[in-house]
Formats: C-alpha cells, structure tokens, sequence
C-alpha cells in the first residue's frame, strides 16, 4: 500500500498543500498539445540524413536521387546553413551537419524536407554516401592510449581525447589509509542508460514575418533559442520559442533539442514553409544523448568503528564524440564522489573521454548516479568487513550541520540527512525486518531475500561550474478583471514545476490557487531564465516568482489602501476588508478593476539568481552549490535462486529537500524516480557494438512496468528548511533516482552474498553472484 | 475504402486507404490527437483505444479492423462537460505527470473496468502491465484506478 | 518509420479469402506479429487479406473428444470463454501474454503462424497434442503441432493456406498444470526460457508427465526421455535433481538479444526444480 506521510504543520495557506496539477485535466481529457499534435498550414516533414559509419571521412555525398523524389521540397547540406554549422552547448565542436568527417554512427550529414512523414522517410532512403572509413575507437581507456585514433575536435579536448580532467585533493589520502584499519576497493561499471521519455523528440519550426518561431517538446527554451539563432545567423530577438506540453524529459530534453530544432530551423528557413522534425523511437534511442557509460574504481578506508579515514576514486566517462555536455556531467560526477559523508582525506580524478559513439549527456542525476553506485557499494562492503550494520556505519559518517563536504564546504544549514536515517529506519522496521529476511533464507530452498540501503546528497543548481546560468526571470500580472497571469522562463515537462510555482505566487499574493494561470513558456516573455536543469526550478524559479509576486502584491496592497482608506486590512479569500469595520471590503476584481482605471502599472518582474558559489579547479575545493538535498532509501528484494530473477518488494524512502510545496506532486517525483532507478539497476540495457546500438525498441531496452514496482512502497520527507530557498525549499527532481539504484543494487549483493559490480543486475549477472563470482 | 464506423458514440464515415493505422486515421484525418504515438511497435500502450469494449494497440490496427465497430478514445470519456471518474480520480491522485501515457492508461484502465468493477490492487497493476510510464512509477496510477472503481461501484449502488 | 498504407482487404468469406491468398496475400488476424515485422521492414507483403473476422475462423466447437478453436479467436476470448475451463494449461499460458490489449488482439492462429521459438502459447499447444487444421487450394488437413512447426518462423504452410482452426483433444483425468516463463522483466517480455508441463499425479508420484520448453530449440521441445524418467518419482526438488542436466543437455538454445545459449541450457534444466517444487506445495 502506498502512503503520503508528511510531517510539519506549515503556517503557509497555498504552499505545502497537495493541490491538483494544474495541467492534470487538459492531459486526462487527452487535449494537451504536444509537439507532433501541432500543425501549420503548409507544413513540411524534416529528416535527417545519418552516418552509417562510427568514423569516416565523406568522400562523396549525392544527393540527387533525393532532390529528385517530387515531394521533397528542400535538401541542405553543411553549406546551405545560413550562420553557423555548430550546435553550441558548453562547447562549440559539435556540427549542425558533418561536412568531411563523421565522428558517430546516426551523425546528420544532410537534411531534406518533404510533403508528408513517409514522403521524407523515403527520400532520406535515396541519399548516397560514399565513405573512406577511419579507424575508430569505443573504449574510453583505449581512446586514452597513446596513438588511439583522434576523435575530438582538437579545440575542445584537453589532450587527445581527453575532453577534461577534472580532480579533488582534500587532505593526504596516504595518511588517512594509513590510519584505516579497514580498506575496500572495488571496480564498477555501467552502461548507457535511456531516456525513454514517452514522447520522442519533435519540433515545428516556423517562419514568421520578422524571424522565426520554434514549437517543441523541450527543457531548456533559452537553449534552443541560441542555437537556432547561430545556425540562421539571426540576433537572438528574432528567434521565439515556445514549449509545447512536454512527455517527459529527464535531462534528455535538455540539449538534444537545440540540435533538432536547428534541423528544423534551416529546413523552414530554406523552404520558407512551417517544417516538423519528430523522430520516431528508433531514431530517438539510435541517435540522442543518454547516461555516460562509465568505469568507476574506489577505494574506501576506515577504521575499526567504522569512521571513514579517506576516499580515493578514479572514473571515465565515455563521452561520445562531441563535447555537449559531458564536462558539466564530470564535474556533479566529481563534486558527488565521495557522498555525503564526513571523509577527512578525499582524491578524485575524473576523466570524460572522446569515443566514436553517440554523444551522451544528461541524465536525471547528472554524472552522480555511476558514482553513487560505487560509493554505496563501497559502503556496503566496508559494513560486511567491519560486521557493521550499513544503516548504523551510515549514520557514523553521515554530513551533520557544521561539517564539512569532500570540497572543503562547511554546511552551514538544512542538512537532513541523519533524520532521513533515523525515518526510513522507523518506517522500514529495520530491525524486525531484518529478522524476518534472515527467517526466510533460512526457511527457503529457491529464493532469498536481501535488504540494501543508500544514502546521498545532491548538490542543488547548476553549481561552480556554471553560475553564469543558475538564474530565472518571471513576470506576474494582475488583469483587469482580477485575474492572475503568472509568466516564467522554466518549463514544465511533468515533473510539476508549473503548479509548484503557481502556489508559491498564489501563496505570496495571498490569492486563492484558482485566480493564478501560468502562461505557456515563450522566450519573448521573460529574460533569459537560464535552464530547466537540476533540480533548480522550485527554488531558482520560485524565488523569482516570489519576487515578482511580492512586488505586485505591494502595489495591490497600496490600491486596497487607498479604496479602504485605511493604513492595514485583513485578506479573507477574494476579498480585502477593514477590520475595524468588516462591512467595508473590496474584492480583488474590485481591486483590480480600481488599478485599471486609474491607469496603474499592473504587472511586476521578479529576478533571482543562485547564492554565490566558488571553486577552484586545481584543488577541487571550494562552495561547490549553494545548499544539498539528502536522501535514504532502503530496498528489500528476493531473487530466484534457479534463474537468477530479482524484484524489489519493498521500498522505503525518505528525503530531506527543505519544504515541500506539494507532497502529492513530491511523492509522484519520488515514486517515479524509484522506478527508474529500479531500472537502471535490474532491467535497462542498451546493447552497443562498434558505435552501434543494436536494438534501439522498446521490444528490447526494458523500463520497468506496474509489476516491476515493489508492492510495498512508503515514501515521507523531513524537512530541513533552507533559508534560500522559497518558504525553505530545496530542489527534489534528480534525488530519488540518485538513491534508489544503489539501494536495490546493495539489497542484490545482500540476496546473493556475492557484489553487483556492474549494471543492470540482469538474471545471468545475479545467477553468477549467487554461483560465487564475487 | 469508404470506412464506416462509430467514434465516441457517433457515426462516421471517411474515405481512407484500408491498410491505413487507425492511429493515423484518429490524429491525422479526423483530428483528435489526444491519442499519442510512443513506440509504434505495440510496446508501450500509449496508442490504446477501446474497440467494442476491448483495448486495442491503434498503432497495431489498420482502418479496415474497425469497420462497423465502436472506437472509443480518451476525448468520448468526459460526459457533458463532466470528467469520467477515471478521469477525475487520476486528477485528484497525482497520476498525471507528464501527461503523455496518460490517455492509453485511461483507455486500458476503463477496460478493465468494464470487464471486472471490483479489482483488487494486483489486478489493477497485472492488467496495467502493458502501458509504461516514465515518470510516476505506477503508484499514483494505480491508485486512481481503485478509488474510481470504488466511486463508480457507489455511483451504480446508488442507482439501482 | 511510418510506411506508406499497406494495401489491404476485407474478404466476406473463407472461399474469397482463399483466392487472394492464392494470388500472394498475406493473412493478417490481430496484426500484433504482422504489422511489427513489416513496420521493421522484416516482412513486406503486397497485400494484406484480413481474416480476423471470417465466422469459420471464429468456431469454439466442443466435441466428444475435444475443443475446436478457430484461429481467429482472441487470447482474452479464450482466456473468459467457458470451453477453455477444461484446458487450465491454456488459460495459465494465455494470461502471460504480452498485455491486455495484446491478448484482446492476438490469435491462436497468428501464433502458429508466427511460429516464434518464443511462442508461450504453442508451449501450452504442444502439450495439449493440439492438431492443426489447415484449409488451401487443395482443400483441408490436419497437422499434429511437431509437424506444423518446422522450424524457427517456419511452418509447413503451403502457399495459399491458411489456419483454420487448432483442435484439443481433452487430455485424460486430471493432470496438474504449471507453466513458469523467464524473462527480463516482470510484465510485457518475449520469454528467455519457458517450462510448460502438465502431470498426472498418483499417491504422491509422477504417473506420467509431459514437458514442453519454449525459447531453447529451433521450435517448441518436448524432452521425451525427461518425461519418462520423471515417471514414478516422488514430488520433491532433491527427487529430480538428476535429471537437471538431462533436460539441459536435451536443449538447443541460442545466444540472442535476451540472454546467452548457456543461461538459456542452466534454466531450462533448473525449470524442472521449480516444477518439482510447485507440485511437491500442492494444487
């Protein structure tokens, strides 16, 4: 059974309340439009023509059968791009269109527009590509290797294909191993993980008398913005974009975008005509950005009561051939390493590497989550060497108020995570529990059960490495008619942000949640807001609406003020009254009917940007994020001792993001984040040979259904409060999925007695733990 | 082929090639979008519609399939202006997230509705097992699906 | 991809609908094969002859000696349909299928075309001794399920033939049933290995058993000389653990997408201890 516990009475009327999602009821009644629901008159289908090859050079190029098929209206090659052949990200490597060298198989090489989707599927089957194949390279270690074939863009790697280094040095980890009298070490790796957003990739892009306008399925809208803007070669303020409702994100909308909107952009502008490019699943999972693979080695020291002396940890991320994001993902990667423990000694070197495969980037988690496997396995191994319960050496080591990160940050507030500890301990009957798994592999032939557990913290915004973005702009204005119309830079793309938001307005406006209605996202609305990227928006975002909204309460304020003539009044839902005299009110229609007339400035901005943030890149130390998220989750699973299947049955979490806005849409963000997690761990795999992905379907790569779920899942929240953050929220959307995979992971190794060294725990991997691989 | 059929409790009738999928024939010629494409290859339930009752992949069913039959898509469940129970629970639960799954769950919940009124809770999550969702984890879904069981079971006890 | 509309008819009768086989058409029932594999570009007919809703395909005869199917059925009309009681092996096998919808759609018929190695409802066939019967040019004939499965995808459909119906017999007395699928995941999987089996049970001991694995040969395997070893011992895991290997080595597996032909061989002998330990906990 599931259940919402949520603790703490608030003095807030809006904020803190379980409201329904104010976008719940045009998606249930099936009339939320999304990015392939919209059509404009004259519209033309965009494809993109691929490289079949992981490395080669373009020998020739003939397009003529294509331009030939009478319903294509318009073929573009690197040439025909009007500004620039680049997609900007962080880095400026990556091509529009490949012009001589092709770095990845699914590459675009050339675009075509076409009457109707099949038309433009068909045509791109004309294209002709004559290819002088380069050796290639898939490894990041063998692309490491002196005279490894050169994949990156010189310009954009530090050496070879080295994209970047990126260290810690905290203390002398030589010390402190000499100080443990207990030492692990544990190489880990993982593979691709996918979005599996249910709604693909789609945009229109549509020309416009002073520009164009750009409709999509996207995160990040100021993103997409730039970059069609460099590819037309336009200023920024003729390019529009607007998001449309939005199946899912996760990170893989966050930059994947720009690049099919820049698809889209040229075709349209090329043509002249409104052009859609949607790709299709298998173009979806064969050529957009998924979670770096990556090969993780650790090792932990501690002493005989289980205090950690020191953490050395070395990772590689394989990047793909093209920067994208890959160095803001090593740096979450780097800064998460050592977890949310008080480790004295830390050394971290990570290493993103250029290979001759898809370009990966981000992830819900952001480059934590490999690591987090590692550091929790780490964890868990040092508990079974020291015969130490892994909730208690947690709980030994857990970061408390005053501490400081593996950084060198003192934690000067809301830090939680010993009262999440001490919940999902309580609220899994830990002990008895334990008890009843030790009964139950005593008593069963063909299966066993296994508890593990995880905690973490997460470092809240984009952080030191990019503060120039951790921003958000907002616009509130009250209509004449007392309506409310709430206008922001951050998307929603399901996880809730807009009706989270919305109570944050409707709370600091003292308005009913009714009166507030969130405009669609639009660049042209709002300054740039900076992204819609970890976990930032509620409190990024939502301080700039409070801002707003507390600048145009102060004006309704002044309006009640002067209609009541009296200095202080009582709000009592819609109304404003006297409180000497109750019998004189004024109603915010009233109100705002007063402030029409009288020709008053009815709308107020709001801007907020993320506290400071500093870091030095040669010793890794520094205030990395401006505050932390934490998390437990404990996971019960039994495996089938004969195949080798695992399930979770249980699932226990509890997190600590500051105030919570709205437990139901909070829980939902912790549910789903379980259960991508639980797939990381058991069930998704994403087959690759050479650069290609072989099976890009979901017949193949399996997310988890209602019955991979556990049947027991209890979710609650501490509440730390961040004095940052609006009404002392922190951020929430990545967390859960952080947790719950190295959970599930620990309760694996527990079933099996052996250690789950790489992902996914699929039947062979688990039947070989149970036969003794350790 | 001239194709006659009845969508959302109305007769229709549309000119369409046979072997055209009744998905496109939905979104693309008679424009009712709410019903959405995820994998195209019968593996994610978000294209489910209700064909005499019974839930079927619209991505996996050509025009001919439904000729003379009754198709319902999420856009005939509300009633008058008024949300379907299913509809209004999945609401109040929080089972909507990012929305996209969100019709073909409807669809396949309202089918097993119509077949079992009283499931219990692994019934709802065996019988949803064929639409993925990325974003909830099921929970809040299958949630919604008990509490409008429970509501319609009280609706048809109040009736009779 | 999105093809182009794939020409399509709708015969009104089993006779028209054997003239455009004749001349090349595809039979197409609830599509939920077909219409992936042309999708894939695996299949790519030049005309799809939709049988789904011929009435001779869609016959549930009971006789004296057995059930008639048509094969036009749906696995959910199976799966509610009174005549199936007597078959609780089908009914166990069916509801592991795909999904809701997928069973609303998916015929007996299309899964004999398919032939899939995969196939869990040609396990539960294979131990009813289910016979095919087939209806061409050339008029009709029965086949027993080993013959009409030749191979991976393959069957010994003649040009122009088509499944008409699949006929049960009842199997004598009362044999218990167990069907356990492995796979990857917990709902909408293609099985890694699968153990059907249906055994009669006297005083404690197997009085005789059928056996059929999908997903480890070519097609669907009947290990006859596990079956008669299996006869008169006890019900108990520890009772049969020699005979793991046996059914191992009866296999002929494949490394494929889902799992080595090594994982595949362990499991497939391994089945027979969960077999041993679902009839050892009773009915």
């Amino acid at each position: 059974m599931a259940k919402v516990l949520v603790r703490e009475a608030a003095r807030t009327q809006v904020v803190g309340q379980g409201v329904p999602r104010l976008d719940a009821e045009a998606k249930v009644k099936g009339q939320a439009r999304y990015a392939d629901d919209l059509s404009f008159p004259g519209m033309l289908y965009g494809k993109a023509i691929r490289s079949e090859r992981p490395h080669a050079r373009i020998r020739r190029l003939d397009l003529s059968r294509v331009l030939a098929h009478p319903k294509v209206a318009c073929v573009v090659t690197a040439k025909d791009i009007p500004g620039r052949n680049c997609v900007p990200i962080i880095y400026e490597d990556m091509p529009l269109l490949a012009e001589e060298i092709v770095r990845y198989v699914g590459e675009p090489i050339a675009l075509l527009a076409a009457e109707t989707r099949e038309d433009a599927e068909e045509a791109a089957r004309l294209a002709s590509i004559e290819y002088e194949d380069l050796p290639a390279v898939f490894d990041p270690l063998e692309a490491l290797r002196p005279g490894a074939p050169q994949v990156a863009v010189p310009t954009a790697a530090e050496r070879g294909n080295l994209f970047n280094h990126m260290v810690i040095r905290k203390g002398d980890v030589a010390r402190g191993f000499a100080e443990a009298d207990v030492i692990v070490e544990g190489e880990y790796r993982v593979g691709y993980q996918e979005h599996a957003y249910l709604e693909t990739q789609g945009v229109i892009a549509v020309p416009e008398e002073n520009g164009i306008a750009v409709y999509g399925t996207l995160q990040c809208p100021f993103y997409v913005q730039r970059a069609v803007a460099a590819v037309l070669g336009l200023p920024l303020s003729r390019v529009r974009v607007v998001q449309t409702a939005t199946g899912g994100g996760f990170g893989g909308k966050e930059d994947v975008p720009s690049q099919v909107a820049a698809m889209a952009a040229v075709l349209a502008w090329r043509s002249g005509r409104p052009v859609k490019v949607v790709y299709d699943r298998e173009e979806d999972i064969l050529t957009t950005s998924k979670r770096h693979p990556a090969i993780v080695r650790y090792k932990t020291g501690a002493k005989r009561d289980g205090t950690l002396t020191a953490v050395e940890v070395e990772f590689y991320y394989n990047a793909g051939a093209y920067q994208t994001l890959s160095s803001a993902v090593l740096w979450r990667g780097l800064v998460h390493a050592a977890g949310p423990y008080r480790i004295p000694h830390v050394k971290v070197d990570g290493y993103s590497v250029a290979t001759n495969t898809v370009p990966c980037g981000a992830f819900r988690g952001f480059g934590s989550p490999q690591v987090i496997f590692a550091h929790e396995a780490q964890m868990d191994e040092l508990a079974r060497r020291l015969g130490m319960d892994p909730l208690e050496l947690r709980q030994k080591n857990a970061l408390r108020e005053g501490d400081e990160t593996a950084t060198a940050q003192v934690l000067t507030e809301s830090v939680g995570l010993l009262s999440c500890i001490e919940r999902a301990k309580e609220l899994s009957r830990w002990e008895e529990r334990k008890q009843k798994v030790a009964e139950f592999n005593a008593r069963e032939r063909f299966r066993k059960r296994g508890l593990g557990v995880s905690t973490v913290m997460y470092g809240v915004g984009m952080g030191a490495k990019a503060p120039l973005l951790d921003k958000a702009g907002a616009y509130v204005k009250l209509e004449a008619d007392g309506s409310i119309t709430v206008a922001v830079g951050n998307t929603e793309m399901g996880q809730g942000a807009m009706t989270v938001l919305a109570q944050i307005a409707a709370e600091a406006l003292e308005v009913p949640l009714s009166v507030i209605q969130m405009a669609p996202v639009d660049t042209s609305r709002v300054p740039d807001s900076g992204p819609t990227v970890a976990s930032r928006t509620t409190t990024v975002q939502g301080l700039a609406v409070l801002d707003a909204a507390r600048k145009l309460k102060a004006k309704i304020n002044r309006a009640v003020q002067e209609i009541l003539g009296c200095p202080a009044f009582v709000v009592e839902g819609r109304s404003f009254c006297d409180p000497k005299d109750p019998r004189r009110r004024v109603t915010l229609e009233e109100v705002a009917r007063w402030m029409w007339v009288h020709n008053w400035d009815m709308g107020a901005t709001g801007w907020a940007e993320a506290a400071p943030v500093d870091w030095d890149p040669k010793t890794g130390l520094g205030n990395a994020y401006f505050v932390y998220a934490f998390a437990c989750h404990i996971a019960e699973v039994e495996v089938d001792i004969l195949t080798g299947e695992a399930h979770v049955r249980g699932f226990w979490a509890v997190h600590d993001s500051g105030r919570i806005v709205n437990p139901k849409t909070a829980w939902g963000q912790v549910a789903g984040g379980i259960a991508q997690g639980i797939g990381y761990a058991l069930l998704e795999e994403l087959q690759a040979k050479e650069g290609r992905i072989l099976y890009p379907t979901f017949t193949a790569y399996h997310i988890p259904t209602t019955l991979d779920m556990p049947e027991e899942l209890v979710i609650d929240f501490v509440e730390a409060p961040y004095s940052g953050g609006p009404y002392g929220a922190k951020g929430l959307g990545e967390v859960p999925l952080m947790a719950s995979h190295a959970a599930v992971a620990n309760a694996i190794s527990a079933a099996t007695g052996g250690r789950l060294r790489e992902y996914p725990a699929l039947p062979e991997r688990v039947l070989a733990l149970l036969e003794g691989e350790k | 082929m001239r194709l006659k059929f009845r969508l959302n409790g109305r007769p229709v009738e549309v000119e369409v090639p046979p072997g055209r999928r009744l998905l496109d024939l939905l979104r693309e010629d008679l424009g009712l979008i709410g019903t959405k494409e995820g994998c195209g290859e019968g593996e994610c339930g978000a294209c489910t519609v209700l064909v005499d009752g019974k839930p079927r992949l619209s991505c996996l069913t050509l025009a001919l399939q439904v000729e003379g039959k009754d198709v319902l898509t999420v856009e005939g469940l509300a009633q008058g202006g008024k949300l379907h129970p299913l509809q209004e629970a999945l609401v109040e639960t929080a089972g909507v997230q990012c929305g996209f799954c969100t019709p073909g769950f409807l669809m396949a919940a309202y089918a097993l509705l119509l077949e079992n009124p009283n499931p219990t809770r692994e019934e709802v999550r065996a019988w949803l097992s064929g639409n993925l969702c990325r974003c909830t984890g099921y929970e809040q879904i299958v949630d919604a699906v008990l509490l409008a069981a429970r509501r319609l079971r009280e609706e048809k006890g109040a009736e009779s | 991809m999105r093809l182009r509309p794939i020409p399509a008819v709708k015969p009104r009768s089993l006779e028209e609908a054997l003239r455009y086989l004749e001349e090349g058409g595809r039979p197409l029932a609830g599509g939920t094969d077909l219409l992936v594999a042309i999708r894939k570009g695996q299949e790519k007919p030049e005309l799809l002859v939709y049988v789904g809703e011929l009435p001779e395909l869609r016959i549930l005869r009971e006789g004296p000696e057995g059930l008639e199917i048509g094969a036009a059925l749906t696995h959910a009309e199976l799966l509610v349909h009174p005549a199936t009681e007597r078959f609780p092996i089908l009914r166990a096998v069916l509801r592991t299928i795909g999904s809701p919808a997928i069973r609303a759609m998916g015929t007996l018929g299309g899964n004999l075309v398919t032939a899939s190695p995969a196939g869990d409802s040609l396990v539960a066939l294979s131990l009813l001794e289910a016979r095919v019967r087939l209806v061409g040019p050339r008029g009709e004939r029965e086949l027993p399920i080993p013959e009409f499965l030749v191979g991976p995808r393959k069957t010994a459909l003649e040009r122009g033939e088509l499944v008409r119906s699949v006929f049960l017999p009842y199997p004598e007395g009362h044999p218990r049933s167990f069907f356990r699928k492995v796979g990857r995941r917990r709902a909408l999987i293609i099985a890694v290995a699968s153990l059907g089996a249906l055994v009669w049970v006297r005083d404690g001991r197997v009085e005789r058993a059928r056996l059929a694995l999908g997903s480890v040969a070519p097609t669907v395997l009947r290990p006859r000389d596990v079956e008669e070893a299996l006869v008169g011992r006890p019900l108990a895991p520890e009772a049969w653990e020699d005979l793991v290997p046996v059914l191992s080595a009866a296999t002929q597996p494949i490394s494929d997408l889902r799992a080595t032909a090594e994982y595949r061989r362990k499991v497939a002998g391994r089945l027979l201890l969960a077999l041993a330990e679902a009839l050892q906990a009773g009915p």
